[in-house]
């Protein structure tokens, strides 16, 4: 099998139409690979079970999704922080990465849900420690959900 | 919805309008995907406007996506009753969705986007030529399944978003 670099390289030889099929097919193959069944949440979850629950969620249902980290380290009681490395994202000049309010709406749940979509790139920096996380987000104690290895 | 996704809706359920007339009349796919593209990005940020301004558009529709998993009130004004049906036919439409993202310029890079000829320094492809495997996708079941998915959100989308 290819490695990564490899399979790059050859990508980068197909024509506009092969390049198309590629990125479809690779984002479906992605997209199969993570549909394990998330599943119900216990009865009264906390809020570390909630967070595994919509991690996983996440992953099933976007193929662009590789990892989630968790950083509940000094997060308010009722909040849930994720930082989501998504391989559809461009980082754009001078574009700021804040987080977004997904308006979590489950039954009996009462946790606001804050995301944090970053490109793979941005995503190394931040697992490195090389990059600011938005103002009192803290990877100490962080916990990452991701695809099994093959 | 407040007025930022009220306007946001309006443009949105315009752009669909005119992606079903156009694939009603067989126009060319480049057309077709193009309001799809335009339509699945707007909706999108009608629920995201929900919270908070949305400064980014790239990327809008799988974000979409994954907000509605844990929206149960969307999930039952759509007539889903248990959460893994709902997972079930979020993950079936997934990577179709992401196809249809990809379309848009700011995601398309250098390649094929509906919209304008490409590369866009030195153009040697036109959208109205090129075959897009993805149209070929929209034509099979799944496609069906995410045409429809998207009628009930428009449908659906003023009560619940």
């Amino acid at each position: 099998m290819l490695d990564p670099h490899q399979l790059a390289q050859q990508a980068g030889l197909l024509d506009d139409r092969q390049w198309r099929v590629f990125l479809d097919d690779l984002s479906k193959a992605r997209s199969q690979r993570g549909r394990s069944t998330v599943g119900e949440l216990p009865p009264n979850p906390n809020r570390d079970q909630v967070a595994a629950w919509l991690a996983k969620k996440h992953l099933a249902v976007d193929p662009g999704i590789t990892d989630v980290l968790y950083l509940p380290k000094d997060a308010p009681e009722y909040e849930i922080r994720l930082v989501e490395a998504n391989t559809l994202l461009t980082a754009l000049p001078d574009e700021e990465v804040t987080p977004v309010d997904f308006g979590l709406n489950v039954e009996g749940l009462d946790f606001k849900l804050l995301v944090l979509d970053v490109t793979p790139d941005q995503w190394k920096e931040i697992v490195e420690n090389r990059s600011q996380l938005p103002p009192g987000w803290i990877l100490d104690g962080s916990q990452r959900f991701g695809y099994p290895s093959a | 919805m407040n007025e930022q996704q009220r306007l946001f809706f309006v443009q949105a359920e315009s752009d669909y309008r005119v992606l079903r007339l156009l694939q009603s009349r067989g126009e060319p796919a480049c057309q077709v995907l193009h309001y799809l593209q335009m339509s699945t990005e707007k909706l999108a940020r009608v629920y995201l406007w929900k919270q908070a301004a949305v400064k980014t558009s790239h990327a809008a529709f799988s974000k979409f996506l994954r907000s509605i998993a844990g929206d149960d009130r969307v999930r039952d004004e759509l007539g889903y009753r248990s959460r893994e049906q709902w997972d079930a036919k979020l993950r079936g439409i997934a990577s179709l969705a992401a196809a249809v993202q990809r379309l848009a310029p700011d995601l398309a890079g250098d390649g094929p986007t509906p919209e304008y000829p490409w590369p866009p320094d030195h153009p040697t492809s036109a959208p109205t030529e090129f075959e897009f495997p993805v149209w070929g996708e929209l034509q099979k079941a799944n496609g069906r399944v995410l045409l429809d998915f998207l009628d009930k959100l428009f449908q659906h989308a003023p009560r619940c978003f």
